[in-house]
């Protein structure tokens, strides 16, 4: 977690470390879809949900989805909204393992670990003033279920929270957490 | 008062439980921990633990989960793994501080240690959803406790 204050007339450095990041988490999810074998199963999805920001606030958010074989899962969700002089955005990369329940071809549960970044930039009112931005990462626990329908294009339904120990009060089952909930469509391949 | 009440409830269906006929074989599952039901995420479990933490189930041995909690109830059939695991799948009532009402409830969980007298240690993380009043309602919790089989 860090904030900082710097000038408004110049592209803030520290950003590059950011951006970097977010380059980061966007090129892993790349080479995680594009480094599997040619004859596997791949559904690939793009999906419109709600994030929840906190406390049963929920946002619109894209969601990328690339399956394997029907049992492995990347998603990339993305949020972000800009009022004024404040930008908020918000990367969760997860990657689960999906298993069918009670019998069921459509629906699947999934466990899996999920990494966010948050980010808050506040620019300056005028040049003199700084802008300051906040960035936060965390590493949690991801659980779902979802129902999955179709042949060459699929449709889901997909309800999934990220959950993350608060911290030292981790230790009192104090967590933290992302639900989302979203419709689907994808492409058989 | 109202915690006092709650836990008296609990207590009693337990004891209730605990002595009900053959015909009821099953288990009776006792977990805490702090439900998260939009009031800036859950508070760390009290000590000792409120009954508002509390969650209690009773699972049929044909795997249906009977589940009652401070932020809902809820019926549920239960997909066991060998190694301990299982996942839940139901209906049933969820609210929180903004609405709630009927909807799905979803639970992961983990039983181990069954060998002793006492039960097998259990943790189940269970999420719901609540549309009817107010807005829709999401609690979670992260619970953590004993599951005796009887």
């Amino acid at each position: 977690m860090k904030s900082r204050a710097v000038s408004a007339d110049s592209f803030p450095s520290h950003l590059y470390l950011d951006r970097l990041a977010q380059s980061i988490i966007l090129a892993l999810f790349l080479k995680i879809i594009s480094s599997q074998p040619a004859h596997a199963e791949q559904v690939f999805t793009v999906a419109l949900g709600a994030l929840e920001e906190g406390d049963e606030r929920y946002r619109p958010e894209w969601i990328g989805r690339w399956t394997l074989n029907t049992r492995f899962q990347n998603e990339l969700h993305i949020y972000g909204r800009t009022q004024g002089r404040v930008r908020q955005s918000t990367l969760m990369l997860t990657s689960t393992y999906n298993y069918p329940i009670l019998g069921s071809k459509w629906i699947m549960a999934r466990l899996g670990g999920a990494m966010t970044r948050d980010e808050t930039v506040i620019r300056g009112a005028d040049a003199d003033t700084p802008t300051r931005s906040h960035s936060a990462y965390n590493f949690g626990a991801y659980l779902g279920l979802g129902i999955q329908g179709g042949s060459k294009w699929t449709y889901s339904f997909d309800w999934n929270n990220a959950q993350f120990l608060a911290g030292s009060a981790g230790i009192f089952l104090a967590t933290a957490r992302k639900q989302s909930i979203s419709l689907g469509l994808g492409w058989r391949i | 008062m109202a915690d006092m009440k709650i836990t008296l409830c609990l207590f009693l269906s337990m004891i209730g439980l605990a002595f009900a006929d053959r015909s009821w074989a099953g288990g009776i599952g006792l977990r805490f921990g702090p439900p998260a039901i939009g009031t800036g995420g859950p508070n760390p479990v009290s000590i000792p633990p409120a009954a508002s933490d509390a969650g209690l189930s009773y699972i049929t041995d044909k795997g249906i989960e009977y589940n009652i909690a401070a932020t809902g109830m809820a019926v549920a059939a239960r997909d066991k793994t060998s190694w301990g695991g299982y996942t839940s799948l139901g209906a049933g009532l969820a609210w929180s501080v903004n609405g709630g009402g009927f909807g799905p409830y979803a639970a992961f969980g983990l039983e181990k240690g069954c060998g002793g007298w006492i039960g097998c240690f259990s943790m189940e993380f269970s999420q719901a959803l609540g549309f009817g009043f107010g807005h829709m309602a999401s609690p979670t919790a992260l619970r953590m406790g004993i599951v005796k089989w009887f």
